[in-house]
Formats: C-alpha cells, sequence, structure tokens
C-alpha cells in the first residue's frame, strides 16, 4: 500500500511538475525594442499571391553584447511582408529562432504612407489597442517617409534604438517642440474626439531627429504640423514645461526661457458664436541680453515691459496655429469639444450633432501673462 | 490531529466575505458603472453601497435571529420543510455555477495576459485542484486564508495604484448630475450586483461564535469592498476618460498597463496585479465551492461536507466549459448568476425576514 502510495506520488510529479507551456528561456526571446510598420507597396515584386499589404522591421538588441559578455552585432534588425501585423510576426519567428516578446517595446514607427491609409492604419490602430503586450506607455510616432529608413539608421551614440528614441521623447520636458504624445494619448483622443497628433520622426544618415507632429483625423494622417506649431498647441494643451522664445526690444534681441507655464481653456457659447479661450500663464528667465547694457535687466519695469512683448509673441503664435488647425485640418486638436461636453453640457448638446462643422468657426481669444522672474547673475 | 475547526469569530467572516465579494468583477466594474452612469459612475456607486448596506441589515438580522441554525434550519422554521430544502438546493446550484464562472473567466484573464499557449482546461483544473484541498480543510483553514490575503491584496493593489495618481484628469467626472435620475435608480442592479457574495454570510454565519457582532461586521465589510470599488473606478475612469473606459474589457488591468515608473527598472507591473488577482479570485472560488459542498451535505444530512468535494469537480469543470468565448461566458453570468444572485440576495433575505416577522407577531397575539 505504502509502495503504490509513493508509486503514484512520483507519477503524479513527472506528470504534473515538468509542464510548462509557456517556458522561454530568456536566451531565447528577442525582447523587441522598436517595431516600424510600412505599407507594403512594390507591386512589381508582388507574386501571384497578391496579399502583402504590410512591411514590418522589427529591431532588438543583442542582450549579451549590452550586458558586456557577448560579442556581434549589438542589435538585429529584421524585415518581413505580409497581410497582416501578426502573420508576419509569426513568420518572422521561424526565422529568428527566438520568440519575440513585446513587453519590453518602446516605440512603433509608422510609415507615412501606411498613415496616410485609412484601413491600415486602423488596422495597426486595432491590433496595438488589443495587444495585452503593449503597454499605453509606448510611444507612436509617424515617420517622414518609411519607418524602415528608420529602423536602420545606425546612431553613433545609443545602440538600442528603442531606448534612444525613448530616450529622445524625454526631452519633451526640455522642449515642445517634440509632440509630448504618448500611446494612451493617442487613444483616447482618437476614442473621444477622433482627432490627434504624433510625434513626427525624421532620419538621416546616422541620426534620426524627432520633431514637429503628424495630425491624425478619422483614423488617419492628413498633415504634418511644424516644430513651431506643434509648440503652440502644446501650449493649448497645457502640456509645455518650459520653452524658449526671443523678443526684439530696442535692437536687442533678448533670449527668454519661458518655464511654469499652465494654460486654462474655456470653451462656451457668446452671442450665438463658440469661443475657445486660452489663459496661459507663466514665468520667463532671461537667458541672454547684450554684453555692456547696464541697468536695463534689472529694472522692474523694464521687465515687466518685456514680459509683456513675450505674452504678445506667445497670444499671436497661439492664435495663427489655432486658425490654421481651424482652416487647414478642421481638427479639434485641443479637445474644445471634450471640454465644452463636460464644463457646458447644454451649449454641447446643442452643437454635438455637427461639431465637425462648428469646430473651423469658433473663435478665438487668449490672455497671456509673462512674469519676468529672473535676469541672470550679470546686472 | 484534533480539528475543531469548524467555529470562525466574526471578524474572519467579514474577512471572507470581503474576499468573496471582490473577484473576477472587479476587472470590468469600472467599464460597466461608465456605461451605466457616464461621468456620474461615483454616485452610482455610492446609491449602490448604500442598498447594500439595507441588505446587510436584513441578512444579518436573520442570521442572528436564529443564532448558529444552519441555512436549511432556519428556512425550513421559516417557511417549512420542503422549501427550505428547495432553498439549500438552489444555493448549492448557485454555488457551483458560480465556482464555474470564476474559474472560466479567471482562466481567461490568466491566457489573455500570462500564459499565451497553455491550454485553458489545465489552468482551470491546477485552480480548481488548489481550491479543493482548501475546501476540504473546512471552514477555518478558509477564513485564515481570507484574514491572509485581504491585506495583502488592498495594501499591493493600493500601493501600484499610486504611480498612476500624476496623470489622472478629475474633469473627466464632469458634468456632475446631468445623468436623469431615473436612469442612475434602474442602472442600480450594476453596482448591487458587484456586490454579490455577501448573501454567503446566510450559509456561513452557522460557524460564528459571536453571533452579536456578525451585524457590525457585515457593514465594515460593505465598507471595505465600497472603498475598494469607489477607488478603482474613480481612479480608472479620471485615467482614461468614459470613453476608453467603456471601450476596454478590462479596464482595471488596462490601467495598471498605463504605469510607468520613471526611470526605473521595473515594467509591465499588470503581471503584478493579476497575480494578486489571482489570489483574490481564489479565496472568491473557494468561498462558493464550499458553500456548493456544505448545503449538498445539509440537504442529504450528512455529517461532513469534505466528501462532496471531489465530486463537485466535474460539474464544475463541465459548466465552466460550456461557454465557447467570453462574450458568451458572460452573457451566461448575465442570464443566470443575476437571476440567482437577486434572488438570493435580495428576495430571499427580505422575504424570509418578512414571514419570520409576521409568524412572531401572531405567536404574540395567540
Amino acid at each position: 500500500m505504502r509502495k503504490l502510495k509513493l508509486l503514484i506520488i512520483s507519477v503524479m510529479s513527472i506528470v504534473i511538475i515538468t509542464g510548462c507551456w509557456d517556458k522561454v528561456e530568456i536566451d531565447k526571446r528577442a525582447f523587441v525594442a522598436l517595431i516600424g510598420i510600412d505599407k507594403f507597396e512594390n507591386n512589381a515584386d508582388q507574386k501571384k499571391d497578391k496579399k502583402n499589404r504590410y512591411t514590418v522591421t522589427i529591431a532588438y538588441p543583442n542582450t549579451g553584447v549590452i550586458a558586456g559578455k557577448g560579442q556581434g552585432e549589438p542589435k538585429f534588425i529584421y524585415t518581413s511582408t505580409g497581410e497582416n501585423f501578426s502573420d508576419i510576426i509569426n513568420g518572422l519567428n521561424t526565422r529568428l529562432g527566438k520568440t519575440t516578446f513585446f513587453r519590453h517595446t518602446k516605440a512603433i514607427i509608422l510609415g507615412e504612407k501606411l498613415a496616410k491609409d485609412e484601413k491600415l492604419f486602423r488596422e495597426v490602430l486595432d491590433v496595438i489597442e488589443r495587444s495585452p503586450e503593449l503597454g499605453r506607455k509606448i510611444h507612436l510616432i509617424i515617420a517622414k517617409g518609411e519607418a524602415k529608413e528608420i529602423l536602420d539608421t545606425s546612431t553613433k551614440d545609443e545602440t538600442v534604438l528603442g531606448l534612444f528614441i525613448r530616450e529622445l521623447m524625454e526631452q519633451t520636458r526640455k522642449t515642445p517642440r517634440i509632440a509630448d504624445a504618448d500611446l494612451g494619448y493617442i487613444l483616447r483622443s482618437l476614442h473621444e474626439s477622433h482627432t490627434a497628433i504624433t510625434p513626427k520622426i525624421v532620419s538621416s544618415k546616422d541620426e534620426f531627429k524627432i520633431a514637429g507632429a503628424a495630425v491624425l483625423k478619422d483614423f488617419k494622417m492628413i498633415g504634418w504640423l511644424g516644430e513651431l506649431e506643434t509648440k503652440d498647441l502644446m501650449f493649448m494643451q497645457d502640456k509645455i514645461k518650459s520653452s524658449e522664445m526671443n523678443v526684439v526690444k530696442d535692437d536687442i534681441i533678448i533670449a527668454l526661457r519661458i518655464t511654469d507655464v499652465s494654460t486654462k481653456m474655456r470653451v462656451y457659447e457668446e452671442e450665438g458664436e463658440i469661443v475657445t479661450h486660452f489663459d496661459v500663464d507663466g514665468e520667463a528667465n532671461i537667458q541672454q541680453h547684450l554684453f555692456e547694457v547696464r541697468d536695463q535687466p534689472l529694472d522692474h519695469e523694464y521687465l515687466e515691459k518685456i514680459g509683456n512683448l513675450a505674452a504678445g509673441n506667445i497670444k499671436e503664435e497661439i492664435k495663427t496655429t489655432y486658425k490654421k488647425i481651424q482652416d487647414d485640418y478642421q481638427a479639434d486638436l485641443v479637445q474644445a469639444g471634450e471640454s465644452l461636453r463636460k464644463h457646458e453640457p447644454d451649449t454641447w448638446d446643442k452643437v454635438k450633432e455637427n461639431w465637425d462643422e462648428i469646430f473651423p468657426t469658433t473663435k478665438v481669444k487668449v490672455d497671456v501673462k509673462i512674469k519676468v522672474r529672473r535676469a541672470g547673475v550679470t546686472k | 490531529m484534533g480539528r475543531n475547526n469548524d467555529r470562525i469569530s466574526s471578524v474572519q467572516l467579514a474577512m471572507i466575505l470581503s474576499v468573496s465579494i471582490i473577484g473576477v468583477g472587479i476587472l470590468s466594474l469600472p467599464r460597466s458603472v461608465a456605461e451605466a452612469a457616464g461621468p456620474d459612475a461615483w454616485i452610482l456607486v455610492l446609491m449602490g453601497t448604500l442598498m447594500i448596506l439595507i441588505i446587510a441589515l436584513v441578512i444579518s438580522k436573520i442570521v442572528t435571529k436564529f443564532q448558529q441554525k444552519t441555512m436549511i434550519e432556519f428556512s425550513e422554521i421559516i417557511v417549512g420543510k420542503p422549501i427550505g430544502i428547495l432553498i439549500t438546493i438552489g444555493f448549492s446550484i448557485y454555488g457551483i455555477i458560480f465556482a464555474a464562472v470564476e474559474a472560466r473567466l479567471c482562466a481567461e484573464v490568466i491566457k489573455e495576459y500570462l500564459l499565451f499557449n497553455t491550454p485553458t482546461e489545465v489552468i482551470m483544473v491546477t485552480l480548481l485542484l488548489v481550491s479543493v484541498y482548501l475546501v476540504r480543510s473546512g471552514i477555518e483553514p478558509i477564513a485564515r486564508m481570507a484574514q491572509i490575503i485581504f491585506p495583502i491584496v488592498t495594501i499591493i493593489a493600493i500601493l501600484l495604484i499610486i504611480p498612476v495618481l500624476p496623470e489622472i484628469d478629475w474633469t473627466h467626472f464632469l458634468p456632475v448630475l446631468k445623468t436623469p435620475i431615473l436612469k442612475l435608480i434602474k442602472s442600480l442592479p450594476v453596482v448591487i450586483l458587484s456586490f454579490i457574495g455577501i448573501e454567503l454570510a446566510l450559509v456561513f454565519s452557522t460557524f460564528v461564535i459571536d453571533t452579536k457582532n456578525i451585524k457590525k461586521n457585515m457593514y465594515i465589510t460593505v465598507g471595505l469592498v465600497a472603498m475598494v470599488y469607489f477607488f478603482i473606478v474613480s481612479i480608472t475612469i479620471a485615467r482614461f476618460g468614459i470613453q476608453e473606459t467603456i471601450h476596454i474589457t478590462w479596464p482595471t488591468l488596462e490601467l495598471f498597463k498605463t504605469v510607468d515608473i520613471p526611470g526605473a527598472f521595473v515594467e509591465n507591473i499588470e503581471i503584478f496585479v493579476i497575480a494578486i488577482w489571482i489570489l483574490s479570485v481564489f479565496m472568491t472560488l473557494v468561498s462558493w465551492y464550499f458553500s456548493a459542498s456544505l448545503t449538498i451535505s445539509w440537504v442529504l444530512k450528512v455529517k461532513e461536507q469534505k466528501y462532496f468535494v471531489l465530486p463537485l469537480i466535474p460539474i464544475i469543470y463541465y459548466l465552466a466549459l460550456l461557454p465557447d468565448n467570453l462574450a458568451q461566458a458572460m452573457d451566461y453570468v448575465d442570464r443566470f448568476v443575476n437571476y440567482f444572485g437577486i434572488f438570493y440576495m435580495i428576495v430571499l433575505p427580505i422575504v424570509l425576514l418578512g414571514i419570520s416577522a409576521i409568524r412572531k407577531g401572531g405567536r404574540k397575539g395567540a
């Protein structure tokens, strides 16, 4: 009896303890850091089946080299084509001899042509949103040109491209020229108002640059915003951490650093028209004045004038960009509709049916207050 | 082994009830509340909690009135033997179905987020076999387990939520009270049904030593669970906004996917969340499983409940495999569990209390 019990226990342990379907050793995982997705276009190469629609490029680091122990290439890049995203990834797995692992993916880069194709773009968005592996903190970036080019860039400094892009995106703390938009914001904004912006990435031979923004409307890309327009939009969305600005006063170009910006947006109805009101508050430091011009920077009234000049500049810029968004894109990128729904539900009920037509006719009012706080260490 | 395992304190009862109420529902609660009430979701949760407090009062009145009597005994006293037996049989069926639902939904979540290649069946069988071990041991080990698990689950969950806080936006709750009151009242069942599990008090309070504290501790249960719910619902909606909360299958899990501790090595903390959530679901499963085997033993007048534990496995397993996919599983939940739930949670306690009050009054008159 005792022996039988022992036998049963040992047989059970063989069956129960050993099995593990999901075990993947760490050196058999490909930690994909960056994904690039392009529209498949090369129709001449298309074979009979004619099913290729996407080109997907993945990049993952050679974990051995990163840890300083292994040798060889610091990163691996693979490209494949196929009908949809998961097909391609499964196809890639057969080439890698590793299991692709997306939990540490830092960024997804979409080619410009793909982003302009509504059907493909919506498919890609759904893949990303539906995936349990991809978090909402990753960056969705649209490339000018092809995404593959970005992944093929060999940067001098940081070898893991995904981490590098993430570090570049961290620069949003310092400059507002990069659109501060992660996947969570993009998805939420697209659900809420069918419009959003994503950062834009441009590559050259051995470096790339993230600046400016792509405008999404009705689930496709409809245009670009320049770096300065992106900055203004960041002002409107209250996502500025700090910004640079030049003011000309008495022929002296004064460089200012704008910090501690907070923007309050109010949308309301006034005499039958919808008004979007931005109330910007900020502080400034003087970074550059002019050598041997004495006494000016430490004069309160002078500083106040500089502040007002800066405020005037910002005000004009915001107005221009707002007009541009209205006229060129008809896209409610500032989420005025959402604000209206939250704060003025009665007005929203009247306009929500044709908000797309009403938004381009809204008026904009801007109030800016910039206080110059510090003038550096010289008088 | 001298086992004196059929007595628990009322504090332990509160712990068992708390971990039983918090189960698979919490993952989708923000979505269903947001669907029902939009920006007024938090009001809906508060209103639902008030209703549950009344139910807790009714249930505790019954169980304190019939001190340490089992469910079958007091229902026989109140409504007669045949109906009493029927109610108890119904409860065991309810327990079996609920255990099956918990097992299936838990397996679905694990498969979706953690074990992509492991068959659902294997996940469920492992879960069920572990719970058999606890269920066979009886009420006291279950109570102790609940006492250990409840603090772990709540404290870790709250700690993990802290990194979300900088990114939340309370304006998602505007405009306030624009939902018609009638609609709010109509959607009250959403919140009430998320408290399913409180009726387990009807079964478990027979083990309680200090019956006079049951009422207080049931209030504590409702309070604790309502706090957890309120916290999760408000943070999730404040993070995602109404539109997106409605769009996500399990917003509570998705919430943790937005966490990204800057500069830290820790990523993907939703996996930790699933791990502690499995503990909570495990306790829910155990409670329902235990109540099923216990009520069967009462009906058949067998002293030990543990003979019925293993034979129930195939039934629970089979029921859990019935739905084809998650959507159908949720459909089944709506159809069966909600009817059973409303009956055992609201109708039965009120009817029993009502009849017993009338009878007592009648006797006094006679």
